[in-house]
């Protein structure tokens, strides 16, 4: 029997683009695309988007507070009063949506929702000129740290802002929806100048 | 380039640089920088196109894109604006409406039938006897229009773009400009909207406070929110910004005297940016009417341009200094006259029937315009006449909205500066920018703005010489047909506007909206300033339609193990908005394998509900017509939604898989809509229940056939007999070594196992199902094999085989409603249905003969229409065609022989109320 490995939905694509790809746990990840140095260039001085599909996602929906306050490093993004998304290192989603169940009793429903997304980072100082081709939401009304729901390349995503050494935007997509939403924002990367980057060179933002 | 003046600083051409265009098909040498009107007119081209109606020749106008006399088909676009667009070497130009040629234009006897061609002459001729207007129209239409419609398919790539700045400006003038330095040098994001191409002005300044410019970029509507659309050569701008200000200026407008439309006839906008832009003269003997000293600017132009100058002053008492230039005093232009182009005009005094004729080929009115206030009328701000400006003017804002400029009637540079400054400080302040000396600058540039500028002359509305002229060009409209048509009734500029279409072509009223008011209040007997301009309406400025459109984005839906089907070269098809595997090979193979060993078909695109919390069960019991709390843990049931009418929404399984947790299926295509039904109606009943739409976490395959079990075997180390895992049983267990969530049950009518598990693990499951199948030969079927499979067992797909009036008796699906329950949705409307009996059934059929009855064929009854083919197929396995039909009530008994009819083809077909494969489910609970 062969072993059971995780990729994201569109690894293919990434394959075709010179993906080398790492594991974690039962995951592949795209580490980069074969230069890191240009990728964090990229990430410098142009717009970039990286697959972050493989995060930890945790949904808490309900009484949440009790949930929130012991989603340790664990990065919360509140997108409402009841609904909150729990973003972790990969492999982590088990370990947390037990921690965050035992915190809620039956306050709020907590699920595992690692499968549910496809995840982007999209980076860079081109941010603003990317997310103004792909959206006609208003990034300024999402404060950093911050997170809302908002239609990007006219697919409904949940979106965190992380505004780091750089401003990074996460971006999570329905997974039946994320090859699409993968190549309609990589097109538009690509035409501003930007190009894919792998998870070494967004986590040399300081992104987690 | 016949007609080049010297060169000299500040032209907008490139000597050094020559381009070529194809004039159809004559070359045209033109420098880089020229306009396409330009260049023509270096080269010494009069006529620029023929006018709507009449065919009569006109020429370059405005040079700024705001009439309609030199719209061309340039590399195949119809209407582009010759006189704005830049040209390119090797573009295609033509001109339009003309045969055989705007020069030669056989249609010009249409100009001496203008008689018989009154406003709306269509309405009223033609249309007796009813034959003939059919056999006129097509004749009307081909000798009137605006050029041809590309018929290839544009893929030109197309952009839109989102703009959220805090100011935006609208107008890249001088009032724009200075707005837009005022409202980024106090620190608001700031946007200009700017139709040119080559910014004049201080715009330097506006850049350097860090303001966008955006040149050749033209607002062309305003919407709700508001919402700016504006639109660049392949870009359309959506701007939403916190403050708008107008500096929209104000539109160059004409003189109406006779053959007022003749080539040479032009505004001083055109004589200007000839001369100075592009170098070209735009004649040699000019007459320059004016009332303003803006026409002794314009008389200097052309002087220093070569030609010999008159200039006709409505004044009585003009400047003294004239540069030597002719003044004829208190006089106006009367009349002009020439054929394809002017060649002599009457002046005299206003309202005069003599005049002294003038030998000239170019006649430049100059000095009179009209707020372009289009835009800013949008918004919903009220304009008011003005007696010192003879103009519309805003006299009510609507909240974060500004005008500067000649929008708002500034009549000098200093004011419309002012204007714009104070504009823009308010508006930067309005987003919480107010600068440390924001109330004394503004009490400063507010006494600066109120500066008076020249009192305004209009020319006559008229003249009283024989002879068309032309209040809208666009549309051929003249004085005399707007008095004919007020004199019919139509006696408002918006019943004018929908009768003789002025205001309404190409320019939008750029060009015709002064004069048409005016020619309005004369006629009806009113005033200008009782007659205020029409509706203001997007699009104020020409859009693409292909630009309009923007991006051509189709998000599609794909399961984790589409790249697994791809390269199993499947063939896809759309199902909803997902993208599934239609067939790999041959359907018909795909069927006998599922039927006689074992296949698998990816079914992620389910749509997956995790309903839990202490009152799930009473939720579903609420939701469905179904029992629920009575289910078992690790128990299925079939289950069908009903809306409140008890029309049929959808169907699927429901798994118990905890006392207060299930697992809940429905169809691909409404996964969308019953999420928000469920949604909605959670929200309205008391229960405590979490609702989570997990479609996409779960992919799902379905191995199904008679060595189904043998594959599952190969898969895991759980017990899936027959004791252990029953039909309709659920239950975690873990697959190629992944958890997942495994159904018995079977839509293809064979044993079988539907797996859901982590999405993200597709691929390796779609493999390892592929692996653990081989030796039972598993083969992966698509949609048609499972069509075709369902069909036999006369399994309904919800949406296909029933409409928004099927209800579930007549279905024959009746058996899962529990009517002894107090309450669920649908059950008041199901209890008169119940009462009044079914009017139809649906029923399967199988038909005689080779011909399969497509879906939609009709079932007649002695020629009548009486019911509907919804599903068929030909099976194999039964050697027949098949599928699923709604007939009469009464013919749902088995051998019933009914006709169904498809175009000119008939069958004859007959019921059969029981599965036409394995119809006691043996081998569905094998």
């Amino acid at each position: 029997m062969r072993t059971a490995t995780r990729r994201s939905p569109f690894a293919d694509a990434q394959a075709a683009l010179g993906a080398v790809v790492e594991p974690r746990g039962d995951w592949e990840l795209v580490a980069s695309y074969g230069d890191e140095d240009a990728e964090r260039a990229l990430l410098r001085e142009a717009v970039a988007v990286a697959d972050i599909t493989c995060r930890a996602k945790v949904d808490v929906r309900g009484r949440v507070d009790a949930a929130l306050a012991v989603a340790g490093d664990s990065f919360v993004a509140r997108i409402a009063a009841d609904w909150a998304l729990v973003l972790g290192e990969p492999g982590d989603e088990a370990s947390i949506a037990s921690r965050l169940q035992a915190a809620a009793r039956d306050d709020a429903m907590v699920t595992d929702v690692t499968h549910l997304y496809g995840g982007f980072a999209l980076a860079g100082p081109g941010l603003p000129e990317l997310l103004a081709r792909l959206t006609s939401w208003d990034p300024a009304s999402l404060a950093p740290g911050s997170a809302t729901g908002a239609p990007i390349a006219d697919v409904r995503m949940v979106l965190a802002r992380r505004d780091l050494e750089v401003p990074v935007l996460e971006a999570y997509a329905a997974t039946e929806l994320s090859r699409y939403a993968w190549e309609t924002i990589l097109g538009v990367v690509r035409a501003l100048g930007g190009g894919p980057v792998g998870w070494n060179a967004l986590r040399s933002t300081g992104w987690r | 380039m016949t007609d080049r003046l010297p060169e000299r600083p500040g032209e907008a051409i490139r000597r050094d640089r020559k381009v070529t265009l194809d004039f159809e098909g004559r070359r045209v040498e033109a420098y880089e920088g020229d306009t396409v009107g330009s260049a023509l007119a270096a080269a010494g081209v009069t006529i620029t196109s023929r006018s709507f109606k009449y065919h009569r020749p006109r020429g370059l106008l405005c040079m700024t894109g705001s009439c309609p006399n030199c719209l061309m088909q340039i590399d195949g676009i119809p209407n582009v604006r010759a006189c704005t667009e830049p040209v390119r070497d090797g573009m295609r130009v033509e001109r339009q409406n003309a045969w055989p040629s705007v020069d030669r234009d056989v249609h010009g006897w249409l100009n001496s039938l203008s008689f018989m061609m009154p406003p709306g002459f269509y309405y009223k001729v033609f249309q007796r006897p009813r034959w003939a207007w059919p056999l006129v129209e097509p004749f009307i239409r081909s000798k009137a229009g605006l050029g041809k419609v590309p018929r290839e398919p544009d893929h030109d790539p197309r952009e839109v773009v989102n703009l959220h700045p805090d100011v935006l400006v609208i107008g890249g003038g001088v009032a724009g400009l200075a707005a837009a330095a005022e409202a980024a040098g106090a620190g608001a994001s700031t946007v200009v909207l700017e139709q040119r191409r080559d910014l004049e002005g201080p715009f330097a300044e506006a850049e350097a406070a860090g303001a966008r410019v955006l040149a050749e970029t033209s607002a062309f509507g305003v919407f709700e929110g508001p919402l700016v659309a504006a639109a660049s050569p392949g870009t359309l701008y959506r701007l939403r910004a916190r403050h708008l200000v107008f500096a929209t200026g104000s539109v160059e407008q004409g003189a109406v005297f006779p053959n007022n439309d003749l080539p040479g006839v032009m505004l001083s906008s055109a004589a200007e940016r000839l001369v100075h832009r592009y170098r070209v003269r735009p004649g040699r003997r000019a007459v320059v009417l004016t009332s303003n000293d803006a026409g002794y600017e314009t008389a200097r132009t052309l002087r220093e341009a070569g030609a010999e100058v008159v200039l006709v002053d409505l004044r009585p008492e003009p400047p003294a200094n004239a540069d030597g230039v002719r003044v004829i005093a208190g006089s106006t232009v009367l009349s002009a006259s020439g054929r394809r182009r002017v060649s002599s005009v009457s002046v005299g005094p206003p309202g005069s029937t003599g005049g002294d004729r003038i030998a000239c080929d170019v006649v430049v009115t100059a000095g009179f315009a009209a707020p372009s206030a289009n835009l800013l009328a949008m918004t919903g701000a009220r304009v008011a006449f003005d007696e010192s400006a003879k103009a519309f003017l805003p006299v009510e804002l609507p909240a974060n909205v500004h005008a500067a400029g000649g929008v708002a009637g500034a009549r000098s540079g200093a004011a419309a500066e002012a204007q714009g400054r104070l504009a823009g400080l308010e508006a930067a302040a309005g987003v919480g920018r107010a600068r440390a000396d924001h109330a004394g600058r503004i009490a400063e540039l507010r006494a600066r703005a109120a500066e008076a500028g020249d009192p305004v002359i209009l020319p006559p509305e008229v003249s009283p010489h024989d002879g068309k002229q032309f209040a809208c060009l666009c549309m051929d409209v003249t004085n005399k047909e707007l008095k004919t048509a007020v004199a019919e009734g139509f006696d408002s500029m918006e019943l004018l506007k929908r009768y003789t279409t002025i205001t309404m072509g190409p320019c939008q009223g750029k060009a015709c909206m002064l004069a048409s008011q005016r020619l309005c209040a004369r006629a009806t007997g009113s005033s200008f300033a009782g007659t205020a301009p029409t509706t203001a309406r997007p699009p104020w400025t020409p859009v693409e339609l292909g630009t309009l459109a923007g991006w051509r984005r189709t998000p599609r839906k794909e399961s984790t193990m589409h790249d697994r089907h791809a390269s199993a070269d499947a063939d896809f098809m759309w199902a909803g908005d997902w993208r599934r595997p239609h067939h790999y090979t041959d359907p018909a193979a795909e069927v006998e394998a599922v039927r006689t060993r074992v296949g698998v078909i990816d079914v992620s695109s389910l749509g997956k509900f995790r309903v839990r919390g202490p009152d799930a069960a009473a939720f579903l019991e609420r939701l469905y017509p179904n029992r629920f709390a009575d289910q078992a843990v690790g128990r299925v049931r079939y289950g069908v939604m009903l809306n409140d009418e008890g029309v049929i929404l959808d169907d699927g399984a429901v798994c118990r898989v905890g006392d207060d947790e299930f697992f809940v299926t429905v169809t691909t295509g409404n996964t969308a809509a019953l999420e928000r039904w469920m949604t909605w109606w959670l929200a309205d009943w008391p229960f405590d229940v979490q609702l989570l739409n997990v479609t996409g976490a779960f992919g799902a395959v379905n191995v199904a056939g008679p060595r189904a079990r043998d594959a599952m075997r190969s898969l895991t180390g759980g017990d899936v007999s027959a004791e252990a895992m029953p039909y309709l049983s659920c239950g975690p267990l873990e697959v190629a070594g992944v958890p997942a969530i495994v159904l018995r049950i079977g839509f293809v009518g064979e044993l079988g196992f539907e797996i859901h598990f982590p999405s993200m693990y597709g691929g390796h499951v779609w493999d390892a199902v592929l692996e653990a199948g081989e030796p039972y030969g598993i083969a992966p079927f698509g949609l048609e094999a499972q069509r075709i499979l369902r069909l036999e067992k006369q399994h309904i797909l919800v949406g296909q085989d029933t409409d928004a009036e099927s209800d579930p008796y007549e279905a024959g699906l009746g058996w899962v409603v529990k009517d002894e329950k107090p309450d669920f949705l649908g059950k008041r409307s199901l209890e008169d249905l119940r009462r009044d009996g079914p009017r139809e059934r649906l029923v399967g059929f199988t038909s005689e003969g080779e011909w399969v009855p497509p879906e939609g064929a009709s079932v007649v009854h002695e020629g009548v229409w009486v019911g509907r083919v919804t599903s068929s197929r030909w099976s194999e396995t039964l050697d027949t065609a098949l599928g699923l039909a709604w007939v009469p009530a009464g013919w749902a008994n088995d051998g019933t022989e009914f006709e169904i009819q498809f175009g000119g083809t008939h069958a004859v077909a007959h019921v059969a109320t029981s599965p036409f494969y394995d119809p006691k489910g043996e081998r569905l609970r094998s």
